[in-house]
């Protein structure tokens, strides 16, 4: 795959992924796996697993391996600009007129809904990242001390990020799985 | 230009820190529209709820929204490059140096804390957004419609796994009708 197609590729997929990095997986599959056969299933899953476990996006993440994975550093770099541009120019368009249209009391009751929504989203997919992430009782009680330092004092969060990096390092013991 | 400098620094900081998705920036945009004059709690609220209606990875289209609100085009392009500019430069270094990285036992102990870390984070500021939506409601009986649409999505989601495209759908319609 060359890369102005990987590009072309990737934009396709941005622009066509409703609800982000998790939404985009199918995506991938379809061009990657089924179309173009240059990656199997099971590695494609276990960059997407990789990409949920380092900081950033998990669809950025995924772009640049899966494009380091095709066509080297510029694949990474290609793959990954194509993925966030769709985004970028959509909502410059939206935020250009954003503030003009936040004013009419129907949008405004539109969005209270979708707020609400929102919030349920926020739920599910923090539901799903404790379950996975709060695994024993060192990782609960670091979730619990996180939370209630957070709510009470107003550090900036890289601290509590910082913090519960070190507290992991510190407390992981031999238990922390050979898999993730 | 030294608040547009602000602005990279922030989003650098952020992309850096936040783990788990576009979800996980959340924590910190809350924190820069408490500290900084670019966006409000209600923009905030609002462009998340754009970021999940539009395609595209939900932290890019909340860091463009935001960084356009602080300083026009240049401030959304600035944010959103900004964002993925060291977990890139992270990756791309591990794909040089260390090509077996699920494998390296110091990043796995590193995540096993910073993972609760960033869930209570999150969770911190769901909350916040939460007293930010019932606030929003101007009578009563309006807040005891939406903590009902609220109760009724939670079910529908955890129960019957309804994707977010539905959840939203109904969330719209319901507020455009009872909100």
């Amino acid at each position: 795959m060359s890369l102005f197609t990987l590009f072309i590729t990737y934009i396709k997929i941005g622009a066509q992924a409703f609800g982000g990095g998790y939404a985009m997986l199918p995506l991938i599959e379809n061009a990657f796996v089924t179309k173009h056969r240059l990656i199997g299933e099971d590695e494609l899953y276990r960059l997407f697993a990789l990409s949920q476990s380092l900081p950033g996006l998990i669809a950025v993440n995924m772009a640049i391996f899966l494009g380091h994975r095709l066509r080297g550093f510029a694949g990474a770099v290609v793959a990954a600009c194509g993925v966030i541009l769709p985004s970028i120019v959509i909502i410059t368009l939206i935020a250009a007129f954003f503030r003009r249209f936040a004013d009419i009391d129907a949008v405004q009751r539109v969005f209270r809904g979708l707020n609400i929504a929102v919030l349920v989203i926020i739920a599910h997919a923090l539901w799903k990242m404790a379950k996975k992430g709060l695994t024993d009782i060192v990782t609960m009680l670091i979730f619990a001390v996180v939370t209630a330092a957070s709510l009470l004092t107003d550090f900036n969060p890289v601290f509590f990020a910082i913090g519960g990096a070190l507290a992991g390092l510190l407390l992981a013991g031999r238990e922390v799985k050979e898999d993730g | 230009m030294a608040d547009f400098a602000l602005l990279l620094f922030e989003f650098m900081k952020t992309g850096l820190f936040a783990v788990g998705g576009g979800y996980a920036t959340l924590p910190y945009l809350y924190d820069m529209a408490v500290r900084f004059d670019w966006f409000t709690l209600d923009d905030l609220t609002n462009f998340i709820a754009v970021s999940e209606v539009t395609p595209g990875p939900i932290g890019i289209n909340m860091a463009t929204f935001a960084g356009y609100l602080a300083h026009g085009v240049i401030g959304g392009v600035g944010a959103s490059l900004a964002l993925v500019f060291l977990p890139t430069l992270l990756i791309l270094l591990l794909l040089r140096f260390m090509p077996d990285v699920t494998e390296n036992t110091l990043m796995r102990r590193v995540f096993y804390g910073l993972i609760p870390a960033a869930c209570g984070l999150i969770f911190v500021s769901a909350l916040y957004l939460l007293k930010n939506a019932l606030l929003s409601f101007e009578t009563t009986s309006v807040t005891l419609l939406g903590i009902a649409l609220l109760a009724l999505l939670l079910f529908l989601s955890f129960r019957f796994r309804l994707s977010p495209f539905w959840l939203l759908l109904i969330g719209g319609v319901y507020g455009l009708i009872f909100l």
